[in-house]
């Protein structure tokens, strides 16, 4: 989340995004429209692309699906440069516990490399991103952002929201989880075990 | 960065990169061939006499399709293990080494997860049997009550064998979708244990008598020299013991019999819909339960032959039962799963290392961390970033 800005995502610099956050978007089943309204440059790293690769995806690839967006120009694909590589073998090599996963360890070295901000789910990688002084965003913090909360229609965005909860199972933090069943209602809410326990996190 | 590569052992990098070659089917010369690469080279990377670059390691791994997070880690642990299949005769080599591999990899993921959260593996092994000369049942059907009565169940039925197994044995299990044609795999190693790698394919009670199979394997020649043999002859004596063992486990003769007679008793008859009850009483198959009532000679030898000829399934009554196993639902032994969630909990892994690590995928991998609600607890992603 970004404490000076929630929840709207910063134009001028491009959005590159972590093998989770793309297999939240896969599952919302309208990634092409997110990323439409979106409006921004939105990157993933061939590293973490091959992650999503090996994750099918509701009997459907998410190669077929990441290979749509790309050919349409709505998601691009890059590759680390040199530079970048050497930060990455940084990220996976570091000492435990602060070692990275290929796909989020190469979302945050292209994002060093190229000044754009990671989306990333988790708190390891999240926090590392961090303490390196990049500005982290989320998935939640694009469902969350004006320009997707202006151009969907609140049903629409619920059923897309839910859709990412139950076929890719998307993680929700506590401090969202409120804001999660608020939008698709509270039965619906009962059905995504991604939301863990129906009273964690939602009377805050 | 130079120096991560620099602060590493280069024979550990090394071995890391030709265990990665070689399971990756290349040999030294295709790999420095298809890298443009001088094969001394690769030689001298591979032997820890020269370090590699990271242009290099990048080639390496996008070659061999291999996780640099896992040639780099630290904490990466390497088992060497070498099952004993419990297969049949027609497994083909390459199912059955990918199988092997597969324990390999799942032994050394549960090892190092277990080091990083601190919750070493504790073990409850029973003395080695020695298979004495006679009758072979006869002493899998004693030294299978034995082991009920030291794990403290008696002759009651066995709910779930895999916990059992691994919560007071201490063995480590695992299941994963096998080749159909091989049932389990068991190794044991003095430092890692007694391990076993079950095909999630099989139908549970089927599992369950493959674990049981394991464990005779456990209780009776662990350290015997381990050998993947696939023409070894599935009726060797020690192979007879452990399948034995298992069904004298699963279904001990004097409940069996107990039973059989309390329902004899009370119908005036034995029917298949008893069959069935028997089985769903003793978590067994229908066919499992019906061999057994033949072999204790509580009814004719052949009965289940002919039912099935007659058409006879428990399946549908299993369905109504609720017992059907979802075919895509993850199947976790319960210590594995809570030792991944602990240490995603403690943000000791990510999701995708998680996911390399036990070979799944990570909606399976999400799926795991759901059940045990390991956002619930936390304050993940709650300080604001800059």
């Amino acid at each position: 989340m970004i404490s000076s800005q929630p929840h709207r995502a910063n134009n001028l610099h491009p959005l590159v995004i972590d093998a989770s956050v793309a297999i939240n978007l896969l599952g919302t089943g309208r990634p092409a429209d997110f990323l439409h309204i979106l409006g921004q440059r939105v990157i993933i790293e061939e590293t973490t692309y091959r992650e999503v690769d090996r994750n099918p995806f509701n009997g459907n690839s998410g190669h077929d699906s990441l290979d749509h967006l790309v050919s349409k120009g709505l998601l691009h694909l890059e590759r680390l440069s040199d530079e970048g590589y050497e930060l990455f073998l940084e990220l996976t090599g570091a000492s435990s516990p602060d070692d990275l996963g290929d796909g989020e360890a190469a979302t945050i070295a292209h994002s060093t490399i190229i000044g754009g901000i990671p989306l990333l789910d988790e708190k390891k990688g999240s926090r590392i991103a961090r303490e390196r002084g990049l500005t982290v965003m989320s998935t939640l913090d694009l469902f969350r952002s004006q320009r997707i909360l202006r151009a969907m229609r609140r049903d629409e965005l619920a059923d897309t929201v839910y859709a990412a909860l139950i076929k890719a199972r998307m993680r929700v933090p506590l401090e969202h989880r409120r804001w999660i069943v608020d939008l698709i209602g509270a039965g619906r809410a009962a059905s995504c075990s991604s939301l863990g326990s129906p009273f964690a996190g939602t009377d805050t | 960065m130079l120096n991560t590569l620099h602060q590493r052992d280069p024979l550990e990098i090394g071995d890391r990169l030709r265990t990665a070659r070689s399971r990756s089917g290349l040999t030294q010369e295709d790999a420095s061939q298809k890298l443009k690469m001088a094969r001394t080279t690769l030689v001298a990377i591979e032997k820890g006499q020269r370090r590699v670059r990271a242009d290099e390691l990048r080639r390496l791994a996008d070659l061999y399709n291999v996780s640099v997070n896992a040639l780099l880690r630290d904490s990466a642990v390497h088992a060497d293990l070498v099952p004993r299949f419990r297969a049949l005769s027609h497994t083909n080599e390459s199912a059955a080494l990918e199988a092997a591999q597969m324990l390999n990899d799942l032994v050394a993921a549960e090892v190092e997860l277990e080091q990083r959260v601190g919750l070493l593996l504790k073990t409850n092994y029973p003395q080695e049997y020695r298979i004495q000369s006679g009758d072979i049942r006869t002493q899998a059907e004693d030294v299978a009550l034995e082991m009920r009565h030291r794990l403290g169940i008696s002759i009651s039925p066995v709910v779930n064998v895999v916990s059992l197994l691994e919560l007071q044995v201490g063995m480590r299990v695992f299941i994963r979708r096998l080749n159909s044609s091989i049932s389990g795999l068991f190794a044991y190693d003095e430092e890692l244990g007694a391990c076993m790698l079950l095909n999630r394919n099989h139908p549970r009670e089927r599992r369950a008598l493959s674990a049981l199979h394991e464990f005779g394997h456990l209780v009776s020649a662990r350290k015997a020299p381990d050998m993947v043999d696939l023409k070894h002859d599935p009726q060797s004596r020690e192979d007879r013991f452990a399948s034995c063992f298992a069904i004298s486990f699963m279904m001990p003769a004097v409940a069996v019999r107990g039973k059989f007679q309390e329902m004899h008793q009370e119908s005036g008859r034995f029917s298949p819909r008893h069959l069935i009850l028997l089985a769903h009483y003793f978590n067994v198959s229908e066919e499992a339960m019906c061999r057994r009532l033949e072999e204790l000679g509580l009814i004719l030898n052949g009965m289940w032959d002919s039912l099935r000829d007659r058409g006879f399934s428990g399946k549908l009554v299993r369905q109504v039962m609720g017992e059907q196993e979802e075919q895509d639902e993850v199947v976790m032994p319960p210590r594995l799963w809570l030792l991944a969630a602990e240490a995603y909990h403690r943000a000791l892994f990510d999701e995708g290392q998680i996911a390399q690590m036990l070979c799944m995928n990570r909606i399976e991998v999400r799926t795991m961390l759901d059940t045990l609600d390991v956002e619930g607890n936390d304050d993940q992603q709650s300080t604001p970033s800059r």
